[in-house]
């Protein structure tokens, strides 16, 4: 395991969760939905270890499943995050571009596996969806990794 | 540690298991915390039964010379939980197989507006997409992948409604005379004719200027929806 996937403990992991979860909640209100959700676990992918991710992914589906049956948009919320969690190896020592990365692509990802017409066609919606993921996703990044480097 | 991971696996196993056999409990902590509706209660059951009545009787009173008017038996649904992502508009309803629910039935919605044309009305709303035995599942008319006929005002100007965050009306025939405010009805054969959509608003020119187009307004605000009517064929 990589020391930084040692480093967040369940409490605090759980309550950037719960973060991305109420403003998820907020947003949604105004009828634009950031992935929020999506965005906390794959930046959380990066701080902690693998059972810790495979609960607050549980989570997450447990809150955001509307329907009985699992759908391809929950597999898809499974996955992304574990490919994230795997793929961190490979930016040590620039974690930054690891998590922008996976932020990044995650969300075209998770689009482009729901509905792939979205990322043509509503073009635009798409780059509010990917800046207000990014931003939030580097907001949690900043706040894990200031947090937890001098421990 | 050995405890805290033994801790850790009875969570994710306490979590798979509320997944797969109770996922209702998602459906509710939702509504709890985004203030959506929930389960119903007696009271809301009543109180959605009294507006159905109470729509009944406006349209025998009221008959309107715009639209014709629609007959048809319901059920009566609690809306339970909302799509989450951007890519659809989904709404899960209380109601299933069980209620007589099937697929591709007409789910409408109570209008208490005070003003407009489409005052006091059931406005067709979506289509049942999936029904479980107790639940069942709407594509909306904001869901991208929507598309249906329709029929503009009292000549009965045709267009097709393309769903979506703003629904649009196109393929309007560039010498038809529409204008801002008449009412926009359904003549899908999916769903009961006559079924009212809104209203014509902001009519310009499609892109490549052989139509013309329209937004369709709604005096109604979909993420407040709390009961809905599915009308049996």
């Amino acid at each position: 395991m990589n020391p930084e996937q040692e480093r967040v403990n369940l409490f605090f992991a759980s309550l950037v969760l719960l973060l991305a979860i109420f403003l998820g909640a907020f947003f949604s209100a105004s009828n634009l939905h950031p992935d929020f959700i999506l965005v906390a676990l794959l930046v959380l992918a990066f701080f902690v270890d693998f059972w810790k991710l495979t609960f607050l992914i549980l989570v997450a589906i447990l809150w955001l499943n509307w329907q009985p049956a699992l759908s391809l948009e929950m597999m898809a919320l499974a996955v992304l995050p574990a490919l994230s969690f795997f793929g961190h190896r490979f930016f040590r020592g620039k974690l930054w571009l690891g998590v922008f990365l996976a932020v990044f692509f995650g969300v075209l990802i998770f689009y482009a596996l729901v509905d792939f017409s979205f990322l043509t066609v509503n073009l635009r919606i798409l780059l509010q969806i990917l800046g207000a993921d990014l931003l939030f996703g580097a907001i949690i990044f900043l706040f894990l990794n200031n947090l937890f480097t001098s421990t | 540690m050995r405890k805290k991971n033994v801790f850790l696996g009875i969570l994710i196993f306490g979590l798979l298991v509320l997944i797969l056999f109770n996922p209702k409990l998602g459906w509710d902590l939702r509504s709890f915390l985004a203030k959506e509706p929930g389960e119903e209660t007696e009271r809301e059951r009543l109180t959605l039964e009294n507006e159905s009545l109470k729509a009944e009787l406006i349209k025998l009173g009221d008959l309107k010379e715009q639209l014709p008017k629609i007959t048809t038996d319901f059920t009566p649904a609690l809306v339970y939980s909302r799509y989450p992502f951007n890519l659809k508009n989904e709404i899960l309803l209380n109601a299933g197989r069980g209620q007589g629910i099937g697929v591709n039935q007409a789910v409408t919605l109570f209008v208490k507006e005070k003003s407009g044309l489409l005052k006091n009305d059931e406005i067709l709303l979506g289509r049942i997409k999936e029904v479980k035995e107790r639940t069942s599942l709407v594509t909306t008319i904001f869901d991208p992948e929507w598309k249906s006929e329709a029929k503009i005002g009292k000549p009965g100007v045709e267009a097709l409604v393309i769903g979506g965050g703003e629904p649009r009306l196109t393929l309007i025939k560039k010498e038809a005379k529409i204008q801002e405010g008449e009412v926009v009805y359904s003549t899908d054969e999916r769903f009961p004719y006559g079924l009212p959509l809104g209203e014509v608003w902001n009519i310009g020119w499609s892109k490549d200027q052989l139509f013309q187009e329209a937004d369709l307004k709604m005096n109604y605000d979909w993420s407040q929806i709390k009961a809905v009517m599915v009308l049996k064929k």
